[in-house]
């Protein structure tokens, strides 16, 4: 009863016209995550990872299932055969891959080459795998990106990477999180990016400074006291971790605008360090048990400090139409480690 | 008939609706939105499992989609009408405390045993399947790598230097197959006395390390370690390894995000740590029992060993031969007892976890059958019955594998393995019948 009492509240509070931002919510508990958590890897053992989709779904499924926006909360509907199919996918090639290079050590160029080609293709799956398969009040989201989109961000700019001393990755960034952005939609209304890459290049200006300061601080110290100096170095790792973290965060969900409506988010360095640090020491106590926990408090700290600043209602977005998608690029994405979470 | 009340979400915008849903017992499903009522039958409805306590979402056919809080009733429904007894299973394994004590035991147990013995054994199986011409290849370019930032051209005058090769040559006759090994001087700068083994089969000696011997039989016993680690594969097994556990860490933890990204690191270090001893031990056995073979006190690697603990004590570098070892006293017992009892090698022993090796230095523990020499009291006439090959010091049954006579010592070599010497451990040994 209290639930559905919490429900009308919020409906209510929803209704209301107001100005002040509608903030996220994370509803999710440590404790019942744990034992989802638990029977997840526990299946995955025991079917020697055969349930390992199926995981992914219900992990997936409790993460957004207790994000809520205003008086409603989001879904994950993949459905684990299509991710099943895709890992097999994916686990084929890279078993071809290792037979073939064993044989014939020259097949290692040719699939590095095929690996370059492929993996913008990838990430574009990927994306649209994830986008179409997560829906608020019932409407999905979806990924437009094109195959020369990807092939730009994650081919061609890395490539110049070594060309430009690094000087260029503040410019990465900036174009993955466009990438991302920019061809997103929910419904048909079309995610915007206003953020612009001299943005970026401010941010990581600060990055270096902390960074310099903290190294010329530690050698400092390490010549007074090396003991204390790796821990504080250790520290300073964690912070300067969760610095970079919290601005990049900032500044890309504050430049991001669905249609009218814009996102305001307030992560602070501070905060989120304190997060890592208790987060880290929790795991190592207990020797990785507690991190179901840690992603709790983790996704909870995030969203409590995104809002959605409304104009109008959310009631009028509409649904486009979209043919089913298989999971193979989604798989991929996910084997070659392209997590570009926002 | 079970009334359900919650929201309804059409899917073709965005507009949120109170709604009601009456479940029939004849599974008929009526749903009422702003006074409109529709009849749907409940075996067409998607109805998704239930997880934590979550509000359940029941789409119809259509694509809209009734979201309740009230899953109690929901699950009374689908009992009464049927469907999804799997997910109340996975529901039962996700709540009830008994089962979740007996899966935190099981994954626990599983990942344990993963890394305490799949690991080591999947290495190795891996880094023998293929060609020693691959395997060589790993280490195409460490030795110009290592002579840019830690190496000098040697010192040693050249008849320092043959002296030394013809010792290798006795120490690579019977050694890796499908490449030859390659024996270079070099002067250790930061490196101080040392030795290394390039998965290429270049065997590097430094200057101080020649240096510090007294006695040709100690740079026997440490050519025959580096050519160990070189017939074991150890670089090959050691990449093989450290690539398994990150995956095992991440697969583990999930997605590579921010945290567990940094809290894999310290995991991973220590398990790493504990294989790179384990070839240490490995390559210790190589060398002993090459040593006995060769007719050559054991004793020499321990005095070696020693005096080179000693060296490190005394402020050299700590990337020295065996400093980085913290259980040397263990590893020069080994071979003091190799001297004194030629035969009663003791491979169980275990290791102590937790030590920092360098990375030039692959090292640990027996992974693999443990073959000795025959103990002296039984000399010819006699007979060995392989009771046990030791795998870990876990028996895994009697596999007889040919034997034969070398310099007064009984060899064993395994049936599939030819370019890899196995050692039995305690074999029982009969006199002639």
């Amino acid at each position: 009863m209290g639930q559905k009492r919490g429900y009308a509240q919020m409906e209510a509070e929803a209704q209301v016209q107001r100005p002040a931002p509608l903030p996220f919510q994370f509803t999710a508990d440590g404790w019942e995550y744990f034992k989802i958590w638990i029977a997840n890897l526990c299946l995955s053992i025991l079917t020697l990872g055969i349930y390992t989709p199926w995981a992914k779904v219900r992990r997936l499924r409790y993460f957004w299932g207790n994000t809520r926006l205003g008086d409603a909360s989001f879904d994950y509907l993949a459905d684990p055969i299509a991710i099943l199919k895709g890992r097999l996918l994916v686990v084929g090639f890279f078993a071809i891959y290792f037979a073939s290079s064993v044989l014939w050590p020259d097949a290692e160029i040719v699939f590095g080459l095929l690996m370059l080609v492929l993996l913008p293709w990838a990430v574009v799956r990927s994306l649209v795998f994830r986008a179409r398969n997560t829906a608020y009040r019932n409407i999905r989201f979806d990924y437009r990106g094109e195959y020369a989109d990807a092939f730009a961000v994650y081919v061609m700019i890395p490539l110049l990477m070594a060309f430009t001393l690094g000087l260029i990755y503040p410019y990465l960034v900036y174009r993955r999180r466009n990438l991302l952005v920019a061809h997103s939609a929910y419904g048909t209304a079309l995610f915007r990016l206003s953020a612009r890459a001299g943005d970026y290049y401010g941010l990581f200006g600060r990055l270096l400074l902390l960074l310099v300061a903290s190294t010329v601080g530690i050698a400092g110290l390490f010549a007074i006291a090396p003991a204390l100096a790796l821990f504080a170095g250790l520290l300073a790792y964690l912070f300067f971790f969760a610095y970079m973290s919290a601005e990049i965060s900032n500044l890309t969900y504050n430049s991001v605008a669905l249609g009218p409506h814009t996102f305001r988010s307030e992560l602070r360095a501070g905060e989120l360090f304190a997060l890592y640090a208790t987060n880290v020491l929790g795991i190592l106590l207990t020797v990785g048990l507690f991190l179901p926990w840690a992603r709790v408090r983790t996704a909870r700290y995030r969203l409590e400090r995104l809002a959605l600043r409304l104009e109008g209602d959310l009631d009028s977005f509409v649904a486009a139409e979209l043919e089913e998608v298989t999971s193979v690029g989604a798989e991929f994405g996910g084997q070659l480690d392209i997590d570009i979470g926002l | 008939m079970i009334i359900l009340e919650g929201h309804y979400f059409d899917g073709v915008t965005s507009k949120k609706r109170r709604a009601s849903l009456a479940i029939h017992d004849d599974g008929e499903v009526r749903l009422t939105v702003d006074r409109g009522v529709r009849a749907f039958r409940f075996r067409d409805l998607e109805i998704a499992p239930r997880l934590g306590n979550m509000p359940r979402s029941l789409v119809f056919p259509d694509g809209g989609k009734f979201e309740t809080g009230e899953n109690d009733r929901v699950d009374a429904a689908l009992t009464r009408l049927g469907g999804a007894s799997g997910s109340r299973l996975l529901r039962l394994l996700e709540t009830r405390l008994p089962f979740i004590l007996a899966a935190v035991a099981i994954v626990v147990a599983a990942v344990w045993a993963f890394v305490q013995y799949g690991i080591p054994a999947a290495a190795r199986a891996a880094a023998f399947a293929v060609p020693a011409a691959t395997n060589a290849t790993l280490g195409r370019g460490a030795l110009e790598i290592l002579d840019r930032a830690h190496l000098e051209p040697s010192a040693l005058d050249e008849a320092t230097r043959a002296r030394i090769r013809d010792l290798f040559a006795g120490v690579i006759r019977d050694g890796p197959e499908g490449y030859a090994p390659r024996l270079v001087f070099r002067r250790g700068r930061t490196l101080g006395p040392n030795a290394l083994a390039l998965p290429s089969g270049t065997v590097i000696l430094t200057d101080e390390l020649v240096d510090l011997t007294e006695h040709s039989g100690e740079l026997v016993a440490v050519l025959a370690h580096e050519v160990g680690h070189l017939v074991e594969r150890h670089a090959l097994r050691q990449a093989i390894q450290d690539s398994i556990v990150v995956l095992l860490v991440v697969a583990l933890t999930g997605d590579v995000s921010s945290t567990s990204t940094l809290v894999a690191a310290v995991p991973t270090l220590l398990v790493e740590a504990q294989f790179s001893r384990a070839f240490e031990l490995e390559a210790d056995a190589y060398a002993l029992a090459y040593l006995q073979r060769a007719g050559i006190d054991p004793a020499h690697f321990a005095n070696l060993m020693r005096r080179m603990g000693d060296s490190a004590s005394g402020g050299a570098s700590i990337t020295s031969f065996f400093s980085t070892h913290p259980a040397s006293e263990e590893r020069i017992s080994r071979f003091t007892k190799g001297a004194q009892r030629p035969g009663q090698l003791e491979p169980r022993s275990r290791p102590r976890p937790g030590g920092s090796e360098g990375a030039a230095r692959p090292a640990a523990r027996l992974l693999r059958p443990q073959a000795v020499d025959a103990p002296s009291s039984c000399r010819a006439n006699t007979h060995i019955i392989l009771t046990s090959m030791l795998w870990r010091g876990s028996a895994s049954g009697g596999d007889v594998v040919s034997s034969k006579e070398v310099c007064g010592h009984w060899l064993v070599r395994p049936r599939r393995e030819s370019s890899c010497l196995m050692t039995i451990n305690s074999s029982v040994c009969m006199r002639g019948k």
